[in-house]
This record gives structure tokens, sequence and C-alpha cells, in this order.
């Protein structure tokens, strides 16, 4: 339950940034035939819906699409991901100073918070669409004596305004006492309707938003929208007259509202929108071909654009952690102490805990550059003893290139100790027996973060606090906790 | 005298009924599907609630009138998709006209727009 939540989390955010994207568009499409700014609205729509896309090199998104990685309720430190800068910093600190699950009451007060999370979203959804399916059924039953004038159009003088009901034979159901080129007006609208389907796409389009209730941009999308197939509606009404009939099908719009209104309750705010349709209709004209292929240009580009997800996507759906192993090993190592002519060499026997990861990457392109290689590095809990006694409070990050749909061996290593017998500085003595039993049994208490690297440093390797800050200009990729792998070790 | 105002589609009915009586009420189906539209279930729902309202009466599957035309008016409602649904329909079925209720002004206003826009 709580995973479907996420998913929808993620395409709402999606979504908004493609919603935003539309409003702005749409402003530039004002002067055009609404039915551009209409088919723009699909492209929410998929959003909205789809959780997937196929990548493309012409994607207009500059934003992560996997923003919230599905198991973020388990990491030890929670953390979404959305490509933009502000947003990253502040979810996660918020997230972090809230939510962060403490490791020794085992409480996980982000998994208890999204659980809850997610029960309020299904049961706003049940709420919204029982409203929905009551309207619906309390609709029929008011047209349900009406009587038939012609095809599938019936009257009833028990509702005031007309409209399309019906999901596979809509029917048009109009008010008694309409007549003469009033009517004709009225049901050459409905028959546009119902000839473009949108009995069917205006209730799917309200599902798609039902799903994400509780983002309000998408309910602006949808009344917009709303908006936007009305008017294009009228506008191929019009097309579809061969005389000039913007005054007579402007003066049936008004008669119709002046009887559906009681004239006398004041406006709430805005434009109603039966002025906004009547202003429309009355600056439509036949469009050139030079808009239309201007309007269609911008959609062709856009559509697509905003359809596709970024080519340079890595996200969680991108790499995964096929296999954790950690083995613990002592082994000679020399350092050289001093300057010039005098350095002595020291040989030591130093105990390691290294740290192999397999991951796999699972598109198409290479991950990961000599100049930006995919690095790791493991964030533990200070107050956990590998923390306490790795070597000198700084680590090596391991860093590799994944190939493309390939998998990668990278690793990290942990000095944790060696017999030191001249008490060089930084260097711990090795840990007891009971110390580095503990040390492996709590081995897989941390996080791997993933991220795209700065470059090698000039000791072909890069050091990073204890932390688990990274360095200036590097991209976290992706946060796994490695609780979830103990088994495999 | 309640009881003897009907709406367009009870109106229409009696008018059948009127013309037709006394009907056999299966032949009445029959005549209002090609008439009116109505499936049998609807026509027979129609003949159980004027009956209740002491307009017909319904006895061995026969359908007669118990008050005559004259007698009936008419009646046209007005506020009833305002009782269901505070005047606007819910706007997730296509509609030709959506919420917001016009004031005179704005009716005014409107009115002069389409004028000027057309001279």
């Amino acid at each position: 339950m709580s995973s479907i939540f996420i998913s929808v989390l993620s395409m709402s955010l999606t979504a908004s940034y493609v919603a935003l994207a539309v409003i702005l568009v749409r402003l530039f499409l004002k002067n055009a035939p609404k039915i551009f700014s209409y088919t723009l609205w699909v492209v929410v729509m998929v959003r909205l819906i789809l959780p997937f896309s196929f990548q493309s090199r012409f994607s207009l998104l500059q934003v992560q699409v996997d923003t919230i990685p599905q198991d973020i309720v388990f990491a030890s430190n929670p953390a979404v991901n959305s490509g933009v800068r502000i947003v990253d910093t502040v979810v996660n600190q918020t997230i972090q100073s809230l939510l962060t699950p403490h490791p020794v009451s085992s409480v996980n007060p982000l998994e208890i918070v999204t659980e809850i999370a997610a029960v309020i979203w299904l049961l706003g959804i049940i709420v919204l669409l029982s409203y929905a399916l009551l309207s619906y059924y309390k609709l029929k039953q008011q047209v349900s004596f009406a009587t038939h004038v012609r095809d599938n159009i019936f009257e009833t003088d028990l509702i005031q305004t007309p409209f399309v009901l019906g999901f596979i034979t809509p029917r048009i159901y109009i008010p008694t006492g309409l007549k003469g080129i009033e009517l004709e007006h009225i049901l050459k609208h409905e028959q546009t309707h119902i000839r473009r389907g949108d009995f069917i796409i205006k209730p799917l389009a309200y599902l798609a938003v039902v799903l994400h209730w509780f983002n309000p941009l998408i309910w602006l999308c949808y009344f917009l929208s709303a908006r936007d197939m009305e008017m294009s509606c009228d506008e191929s009404v019009m097309s579809q007259i061969s005389e000039d009939i913007r005054q007579s099908y402007s003066h049936s719009l008004l008669a119709l509202s002046i009887k559906q209104s009681s004239l006398l309750i004041p406006l709430a705010f805005g434009e109603s929108n039966v002025k906004a349709r009547i202003r429309n209709i009355l600056n439509y004209k036949k469009p050139t071909l030079w808009v239309i292929i201007l309007a269609g240009g911008v959609l062709a580009l856009f559509i697509p654009g905003m359809l596709s997800n970024p080519s340079n996507q890595i996200g969680p759906s991108t790499i995964t952690l096929k296999e954790v192993n950690v083995d613990m090993f002592t082994r000679e190592e020399q350092i050289g102490n001093g300057y010039g002519d005098d350095i002595e060499i020291i040989t030591y026997d130093v105990t390691n805990l290294r740290y192999r990861f397999l991951l796999e990457n699972s598109s198409r392109k290479l991950l990961g550059n000599p100049e930006k290689p995919i690095s790791i590095t493991l964030e533990h809990d200070p107050d956990s003893l590998i923390y306490e006694i790795a070597l000198s409070g700084y680590e090596y990050a391991g860093m590799g290139v994944i190939p493309a749909k390939g998998v990668a061996d990278i690793q990290i290593s942990y000095a944790l100790g060696a017999n030191d017998t001249k008490g060089q500085s930084g260097l711990l003595p090795i840990p007891e027996p009971e110390i580095l039993d503990e040390i492996k049994s709590t081995a897989f208490d941390a996080t791997l973060i993933v991220f795209e690297g700065p470059a090698y440093s000039e000791w072909g390797r890069y050091d990073f606090a204890r932390d688990g800050s990274l360095p200036e200009g590097s991209r976290e990729l992706m946060r796994i906790d490695l609780r979830q792998y103990k088994n495999m070790y | 005298m309640e009881e003897l105002r009907l709406f367009d589609a009870e109106y229409k009915f009696m008018d059948i009924i009127w013309e037709l009586e006394p009907i056999n009420s299966t032949e009445l189906t029959k005549v209002c599907k090609e008439k009116l539209g109505w499936k049998k279930p609807t026509t027979y729902t129609m003949i159980r609630k004027l009956a209740g309202r002491g307009l017909l009466k319904n006895e061995e599957a026969t359908v007669t009138a118990l008050v005559k035309r004259e007698q009936v008016q008419k009646y046209e409602s007005e506020a009833l998709l305002e009782k269901s649904f505070d005047g606007s329909l819910p706007s997730f079925l296509a509609t030709f006209l959506q919420d917001k209720k016009l004031s005179k002004k704005e009716a005014k206003e409107i009115q002069k727009m389409i004028e000027e826009a057309t001279k």
C-alpha cells in the first residue's frame, strides 16, 4: 500500500513540473485556437497515470524522475532526490530532523508516517469516488423520465442545463422549452463533445485527479483543462457552420446561463466561465495557416519533450545493488616515514574491514567516467564501533565506472588497526577479537551512498569525512540501507 | 390542488392515456417506448406513481384516467436542479455551462460585449 503511495507521490512531483510548464506554454498559446492548449493537458494526464516512460535525448525535464526511492522508509538516513537542490535540501533536512529512525529503539518514524499518509490518501480517494458515483446516480435518476426527441436526444423539464450522460451510449439531455437557433447551437455543441469522446475523457481525467487529490496544482490543471475543453468545443461548433454565428451563439449561451442562475447572487471571484467563453467566441477567427503551423510546432516540440524522461537519468531504478560481501583480513602494509634521504620504511600488519559491492547498471549508458566516476561511501551511525575505530577519522571512497548494462565490483576498506610498535600517530592498535567480532556483526548497520563523484584526487582516490558529507560538486544518486542485505553475509 | 400539477413527462404520459384510454398496460408500455423512448420498467413506475396520486387507475391490467385534461395543469419545474447540486452540475461530467452563477451586472456586461463585437 505505502509503496503505491510513494509511487504516486513521485508521479505527482513529476506531473507538477510538467503542469507548471504546460501552464506557461498555454499562456504563450493564448491567441491560438484552444484546441492546442487543450491537447497540452494530455501530457499532464499521462504523467499522472503512468509511473514510467521512455528515455530520450529530447526530454525537457531537468529533474530526476524517480524522486522518491521505494526503500526510503528503511533507509537509516532517508532522503529524496529530485534533482532540484533547493527541494532536496529542504525536504531532506526536514526528514532528518524529524523522522530519522532511531537505531536503538527500532522505531522508524518515517515508516509510520508513510503508512498513516497512505491510509489518509486512500480514504481521500474513497470519499471523492463516492461523491462522483453518488452524483452520477442522482443525475441518472433525475433524467429517468426524460422523453425522447430524436436520435440520442432526450428532454425533461427537471434539468436546467443541457449535458451529456452515459459512457457507452451517451445521450444528450436538454431542458424542455429550448427551440430554434438556440437549440441548434446547443445540440451542435453537445454532439461535438460526443464526437470527441469528452464524455469518457472528462471522467477519466477526474479519476487521475482523484489519485492525486492532495496536490492542489493538479486540481488547478483539471479546472483549466475543463475550460479549454469547453472553449475548443465552442470553436469547433463555429468552424462546422459556414456562416458567422458568433453573435447568435453568444446570445444562446447568455440566455441559457441567465435562465440557469438566479441573477441575484454576486460573483465569487474572477470572470465567470460564461463570460470567458463568450469572450473567446467573439474573438474567434478562422485560424490562419501560420498560426496552425506555429502552434503545431510548439506542441510537436513540447509534448515529446515532456513525455520522455531525460536520458542522463541515473536513479534508484538504474542502479541496483546485486551483492554485498564483507570480510576481514590482516595484511602487511608499508608506510614510508620521513623526508628526502631520511625515509624509513616501516612494515605493519594492518587489519582491514572490506566491503565489496556489486553494482548493476540497467541503463544502456556507461555510468561514470574518469572525470566523474561513480563513487560509493558508507555512512555509519556515530555511536557505532566502526565509526569509532576506522582509521584516522576519514575513509577512502570506492570509485569506478559501471559498464552499460553491466556489473561493477567496487570496494571500500577500512583499516581497523595495526600492530603499532613505533607509536606512529594515527594508527590504532589492532582491536581485541571480541571487538572485531562485534564489528563484523554490525558491519551491515550502515547506509551505502552511491554518488557521482568528483575526479580522482592526486593520489588516485578521494578522502571523505566519516559523517557522510560528500565533496563539492558531487551528486548523490541513491542510498541503500545495508540492513536488508544482512542475510546474504 | 398540488396533485394536479404535472411535470412535463407526466403530462406527456397522461396525454397518451387521454388519447388511448382504456388501454392495456402492456400496450401502454409499447406506445411509451415508441413515443417517449421509455423502457418498460420506466412506464410501470410512472403508472404506479400517478396511480398513487389519484390521477389514474390500473385495474386488471387496464389503465384509465381519473381526471380530465382540463382539470390538469402543466407545471414547469424551476429549481429542481438546485435542490440536488446547488445550482450546478458536478464538474466531472461533460457539461455545457459550468458552475459560476451570473449576476445581473455581469449579464448586462456580456450583452454589451456581444453587441460591440458584432457591430
